[in-house]
């Protein structure tokens, strides 16, 4: 029930929802709990998504997107006026999953629990072959992303697997619009080199 | 956009990258329900509230303590020097009762400056300075 409403929300966008987000931050700031709960409602289910694009596992983005949440509460003071609370959040969001990253070091051993079997288990019948090269390719791909300079993974991310608009990307890490599509166009290039072999190549090169 | 219409260009490797992508997208547009988030969420917060009250609490403690201990140490090091001894090696410190036959000139010198009150101490008969060591100075 709150993960509908917060997906109905999330389509909403613009300054009536900025507005309505200063309003609770403001009463969440004054103490009201309901209030940061109805940030929480709001965001749960984007924030979910972003981080799952980092962590690419559902518990885990539950998890760390929940710690966001209490990070953001326990410094909602820092949050300025003007600020929007938003791209605040999204930004704590990302610094967490990348410590996530950093300490668990999950990126590979997600892919070949998770990831790695699901892409086998949608495949359809077309043989084995260019099931186990997706399989391969898909490891790769997370494999590469993590090597890639953070600014670049991060825009990647939320370009190509959050699926986020330039725009948004740019409101969340701060930067204009054209340092996101530069850091996404460059991120890509590097990605194509590094998998532009066959995917035998891609899958059992990295490591 | 434009420049994403291009890179999307399903050729070669350019084109299995956007596909592999696509297949993580799909995936992350398609999160399952999460009904005990808000739960999880208040579970963490409450937890942090209770941590962060027990810290509050010896923070304050610390704080009240902290001007007794420093004016207590003071004191003993004034008291040191003003005997015209030289202060003793850490180790030879006795474990004496800080107590003076009344009336000792420094002890006096310090009640009359308003520095410190003497009491009797009812075991020895002799007369200590700790208790009037908590007032603070200049409030008499």
């Amino acid at each position: 029930m709150p993960a509908q409403k917060a997906s109905d929300r999330e389509s909403t966008r613009g300054s009536t929802g900025v507005s309505e987000d200063a309003e609770l931050v403001r009463r969440a700031s004054a103490g009201d709990r309901g209030a940061f709960e109805a940030l929480v409602l709001r965001y749960e289910t984007p924030l979910r998504k972003l981080v799952y694009g980092y962590v690419l596992n559902w518990e885990v983005a539950e998890d760390v997107a929940q710690d966001a949440f209490l990070l953001a509460f326990r410094k909602l003071d820092n949050l300025g006026e003007s600020a929007a609370f938003k791209s605040w959040l999204y930004r704590i969001a990302i610094n967490r999953a990348h410590d996530e990253l950093r300490r668990s070091a999950r990126w590979g051993r997600r892919l070949d629990r998770n990831v790695g079997e699901e892409a086998l288990a949608e495949l359809p019948a077309a043989g084995a072959e260019s099931a186990v090269e997706s399989r391969l390719l898909r490891r790769a791909l997370v494999r590469e992303l993590a090597r890639l300079p953070k600014s670049q993974r991060t825009a990647v991310v939320l370009k190509d697997v959050v699926g986020m608009k330039y725009v948004e990307i740019a409101e969340c890490l701060g930067c204009p619009i054209g340092t996101a599509q530069i850091r996404v166009h460059r991120g890509r290039q590097k990605l194509r080199r590094r998998l532009g072999e066959p995917g035998s190549k891609a899958g059992g090169g990295t490591g | 956009m434009r420049e994403e219409r291009r890179s999307s260009r399903p050729d070669g490797a350019g084109g299995r990258l956007e596909t592999l992508f696509e297949g993580l997208r799909e995936e992350c547009a398609a999160p399952p329900s999460a009904p005990g988030f808000l739960a999880g969420f208040r579970a963490r917060r409450d937890a942090w509230r209770e941590r962060t009250d027990h810290a509050a609490t010896w923070r304050l403690l610390a704080l009240r303590l902290s001007p007794v201990g420093a004016l207590a140490a003071g004191a003993a090091l004034v008291m040191t020097l003003s005997s015209g001894a030289r202060p003793p090696a850490p180790e030879a410190v006795p474990e004496a009762p800080v107590t003076a036959e009344y009336p000792d000139p420094f002890v006096a010198g310090l009640e009359e400056a308003g520095l410190a009150s003497v009491a009797m101490n009812d075991e020895d008969a002799g007369y200590e300075l700790l208790a009037v060591l908590y007032e603070p100075m200049g409030t008499r």
